[in-house]
């Protein structure tokens, strides 16, 4: 059990320090700044309009709009050099009656963008760690407990 | 507690994976929070029992599936094939069989039955939360129903009985993000238990406590790379029964199948010591 104990501790310190010493670039940087997130928001909203499964969701959507809003708040939530003025997630998807399905169907269609667009599975992991938390605000019922603070944060403190 | 180089392994090998690994394709995101099929029928990894509700299907929406796993050490084999119905990510039903090639008892003349059969009848719910979505993660509780189909083996090894319940609480997690820019699935379950070596050598009549824990790391949303340990009772007093461990990889191609093999450590079973081997499964999600 000490064996145990000692390979667990030394591995998880071996984790960290290869992990803090790999050269950090900033989510915004990883994601290709303005440009990049604007081919990824491209990328995400042409695939789910593709969709079928939506029915009206995406169809019937203002897109322009859609990917105007979305390119501020990726960005931002990148820590680039913008600010989200728009609706809270609540207000913006109030009335739509979005469904887990659904929720679940545009990550993957934004997942399969960023692969389709070569992003790295960490940059992926990272922006979607930052997108997860609004699930519960946009969601038309859920049984969690809303957790979404005024403004976006890293959840889990993990920072970049 | 057998093997320390075992778990040595176990913990390089999971770390080392967590820094690797951006090549493969991938597609859903949401692709393995159903899990695999554990060797007792309900969704886990394959030795230890997740928290996870088996299937795909969310609110209104319900799901199928099956699978079957052998696992091989130097003196034995079992073989598990298990189906559940799940129901809107809240209930899970599963029903399965195990049989246990006895080939390492039969040479040393312990027996001259060449197996034992088991049938499991399991049941979880899950209370509140999601493994993805909810900061504290999901907490399920379940129980699982076990009748030995060898009633006289069971009594000429010592045990009081051929059948027997488990009753446990689960907690699984999915942190996003973690370690090395990789999700990570952290899986913890406390089980109330009267069986030997999961009841195929037999029951107790009273429960006692284990618990089971697994890790893995999602090199990609297909691939999941980690380590399982299961704590086991040892209570009958002619047979030593260990702790079992094990080192997995799982692919999860689409939503519909997912593949995993590990390596095992089962330590002492049925008297014969130092089990060592290798475990394989496949299962089908409607």
């Amino acid at each position: 059990m000490i064996s145990l104990r000692i390979c667990a501790l030394t591995g998880f310190a071996l984790l960290l320090l290869a992990c803090a010493t790999t050269p950090k670039e900033g989510l915004y940087q990883a994601l290709g700044e303005g440009p990049g997130i604007a081919s990824l928001v491209n990328e995400a909203v042409h695939r789910s309009h593709a969709d079928p499964r939506f029915g009206e969701l995406f169809s019937e959507a203002d897109l322009d709009n859609l990917r105007s809003q979305l390119n501020s708040q990726i960005c931002e939530l990148a820590d680039g050099p913008c600010v989200y003025e728009g609706l809270s997630m609540a207000e913006a998807h109030s009335g739509m009656q979005i469904s887990r399905a659904e929720f679940n169907w545009f990550v993957e269609h934004t997942r399969d963008a960023m692969t389709a667009l070569g992003y790295s599975v960490g940059t992926q992991n990272r922006l979607l760690a930052r997108l997860a938390p609004m699930r519960a605000e946009i969601l038309s019922d859920t049984d969690m407990p809303a957790q979404m603070p005024e403004e976006p944060v890293d959840p889990l403190g993990m920072g970049d | 507690m057998p093997v320390p180089n075992f778990t040595t392994a176990i913990c390089t090998f999971a770390m080392c994976a967590a820094c690797v690994g951006n090549a493969w394709a991938d597609s859903g995101a949401l692709l393995a929070t159903s899990g695999l099929r554990s060797i007792e029928g309900s969704a886990g990894g394959g030795l230890t029992t997740w928290a996870l509700i088996a299937g795909h299907a969310e609110q209104g929406e319900y799901a199928l599936g099956a699978g079957i796993s052998r696992a091989v050490t130097d003196g034995f084999a079992l073989t598990s094939a298990s189906a559940y119905w799940s129901q809107g990510n809240r209930l899970e039903v599963s029903i399965g069989r195990q049989s246990l090639d006895l080939d390492a008892l039969v040479e040393i003349g312990a027996t001259d039955r060449t197996a034992v059969a088991m049938d499991l009848y399991g049941v979880k719910y899950r209370l509140a939360g999601d493994p993805v979505y909810a900061s504290f993660g999901q907490f399920s509780l379940g129980a699982v129903y076990k009748n030995n189909r060898d009633a006289a083996l069971v009594r000429t090894i010592g045990a009081d009985r051929a059948s027997g319940i488990d009753a446990y609480l689960a907690w699984s997690k999915m942190w996003l993000d973690g370690p090395g820019h990789r999700n990570w699935l952290l899986n913890l379950t406390l089980r109330a238990t009267q069986a030997h070596q999961l009841g195929l050598t037999g029951f107790d009549d009273n429960h006692t406590l284990s618990a089971e824990g697994a890790v893995g790391v999602f090199l990609n949303p297909n691939w999941v790379v980690g380590a399982e340990y299961r704590n086991k009772p040892d209570r009958l007093p002619n047979v030593a029964e260990d702790d079992w461990a094990d080192l997995y990889l799982a692919w999860f191609p689409n939503k519909r199948w997912a593949v995993a093999v590990a390596y095992l450590d089962l330590g002492s079973i049925g008297g014969v010591d130092d089990q060592h081997g290798w475990f394989a499964s496949v299962q089908y999600n409607d």
